[in-house]
């Protein structure tokens, strides 16, 4: 069973994130800022990594940057989920390192879609 | 006299020792009540998305739709704007089902600018017909907040109906809302908008034909260019023909570059002149160039370095044109040799693309 961990400050996403990849199989551990998000990250060494970008202590930019610094965490997907919708957010995501990036508001099936995808493609 | 004072300080001593554990026993129900309130809200927020997820037991399904708690219409209300695709139309129809538009109408109405501006954000998130209406109505409020969260809310509804009602806004200078705001609400109605906003280029006030041809300009309304054009070169407000300029730039039809090239002339002001640089090197036609040129080597310094810029964004001729001008020592060719070095730093297409 893969290990997906999500980290988003507002307790609403967690849920709706949390539910919908339980159900389809994955196993999930949900942290509320980006402290526990790289603490949490080291720990478990999950497969997937869903990450708020703005969040308290470390956004989910910064977390990307560094878990991509860390040799353990090179290959491991990350998916950002913000409400930052700007070409020049989703730029600044990917040069970080982010995997895939998906915008708030969010269908909850197009992002158990593009786990699936990210996951698969990992493998 | 001695026992007095000793019954007295036994006495202040008492009254705050319980002074202190009532605070204590006070914050502890307080706490226990937090916590008992977030257990219930959280089980309330786990019911809802496995709702949202249709994942929910008949007998699920009857108790969530028994539960009349503010705490529920809350919970829903905020993940209205968090989701969206089925999860969203389920939500939607599920405060529906419990009248929840219906309120949100009437609150627009009652004192209380927090209680409007909360209902206004909410008809602006579930994006029902009925919500039109009473947003429209809202944009006229004595309250600046409630008016700015009505022009988003409409935006959300993205109802072409509306753009009237948001044109008309501009021109209320008693009841002001941002032009930003009325811009941002225009441009997410978006395309089907257009029929509106060309109205509204006719209008007598200058601020919704200056909104009405900022909108176009960005929607890049090509079928607009001929009545664009017609206001760059004849409206009475500058503030218009200015944003008329842009508006042709961004648009990029070659309809635009004469009209343009005539506002290059000297009795233009010079703001003019400026932005209707930056539109022709925008539009790319490198008929533009002798113009340009000759805004290069004129008076004006901050034309003439606005036009070695756009020159250079006219490609391998413009570039050619700012050589010619630097070798023969033109007035302009410092503009001319530092825009040519910004262009070596940057790499030709990405200074092209600006």
């Amino acid at each position: 069973m893969t290990q997906v961990l999500v980290a988003d400050d507002d307790p609403d996403i967690l849920e709706l994130v949390r539910y919908k990849l339980n159900q389809a199989g994955y196993e999930v551990t949900t942290v509320g800022n980006g402290k526990d998000a790289l603490e949490k990250a080291k720990s478990i060494n999950p497969g997937l990594i869903i990450l708020d970008v703005m969040m308290p202590f470390h956004s989910g930019i910064d977390v990307t940057i560094e878990l991509r610094s860390d040799p353990q965490f090179k290959s491991t997907p990350i998916i950002l989920l913000t409400a930052k919708s700007l070409e020049q957010d989703t730029e600044r995501g990917f040069s970080a390192g982010a995997t895939d990036y998906i915008t708030k508001p969010f269908s909850p099936r197009e992002l158990l879609s593009r786990v699936q995808a990210v996951i698969g493609r990992s493998v | 006299m001695r026992l007095a004072l000793v019954i007295s300080s036994l006495t202040l001593l008492f009254s705050i020792c319980l002074l202190v554990a009532a605070t204590f026993v006070f914050r502890l129900e307080r706490i226990r009540t937090e916590r008992k309130t977030l257990i219930y809200q959280d089980n309330l927020r786990k019911l809802l998305v496995k709702f949202l997820s249709e994942d929910l037991n008949p007998s699920e399904l009857a108790r969530l739709k028994k539960i009349r708690s503010a705490d529920l219409d809350k919970l829903s209300d905020s993940l209205l704007s968090k989701v969206k695709g089925r999860a969203k139309d389920i939500l939607v129809s599920f405060l529906e089902s419990r009248g929840a538009v219906d309120e949100a109408i009437q609150r627009t109405r009652k004192p209380g600018c927090v209680g409007r501006c909360r209902a206004a954000l909410f008809l602006g998130n579930i994006a029902t017909t009925e919500a039109q209406r009473p947003l429209e109505y809202m944009l006229s409020d004595v309250r600046r907040d409630v008016r700015i969260t009505a022009a988003r809310s409409l935006g959300q509804l993205q109802r072409p109906e509306s753009i009237p009602a948001l044109l008309a806004s501009a021109e209320d200078h008693h009841r002001d809302i941002p032009f930003g705001t009325l811009l941002l609400a225009v441009l997410r109605i978006g395309m089907p908008g257009i029929p509106g906003l060309q109205t509204g280029l006719h209008s007598q006030s200058e601020k919704t034909r200056a909104l009405s041809v900022e909108a176009l300009g960005l929607l890049r309304s090509l079928e607009n260019t001929n009545e664009l054009v017609n206001m760059l070169l004849s409206d009475p407000s500058l503030d218009v023909r200015i944003r008329c300029a842009r508006a042709l730039g961004r648009i990029g039809s070659n309809g635009g570059v004469d009209p343009l090239i005539s506002t290059l002339s000297e009795n233009q002001p010079t703001v003019l002149k400026l932005i209707s640089c930056g539109s022709l090197a925008e539009i790319g036609d490198t008929a533009a160039i002798p113009h340009l040129m000759d805004l290069l080597c004129g008076s004006d310094n901050q034309v003439a370095r606005r036009a070695a810029f756009a020159i250079a964004r006219l490609g391998t001729p413009g570039v050619e044109a700012l050589h010619t001008c630097i070798s023969t020592s033109a007035p302009g060719s410092r503009y001319a040799i530092e825009v040519l070095t910004t262009v070596e730093i940057k790499g030709q297409e990405a200074f092209q693309r600006g």
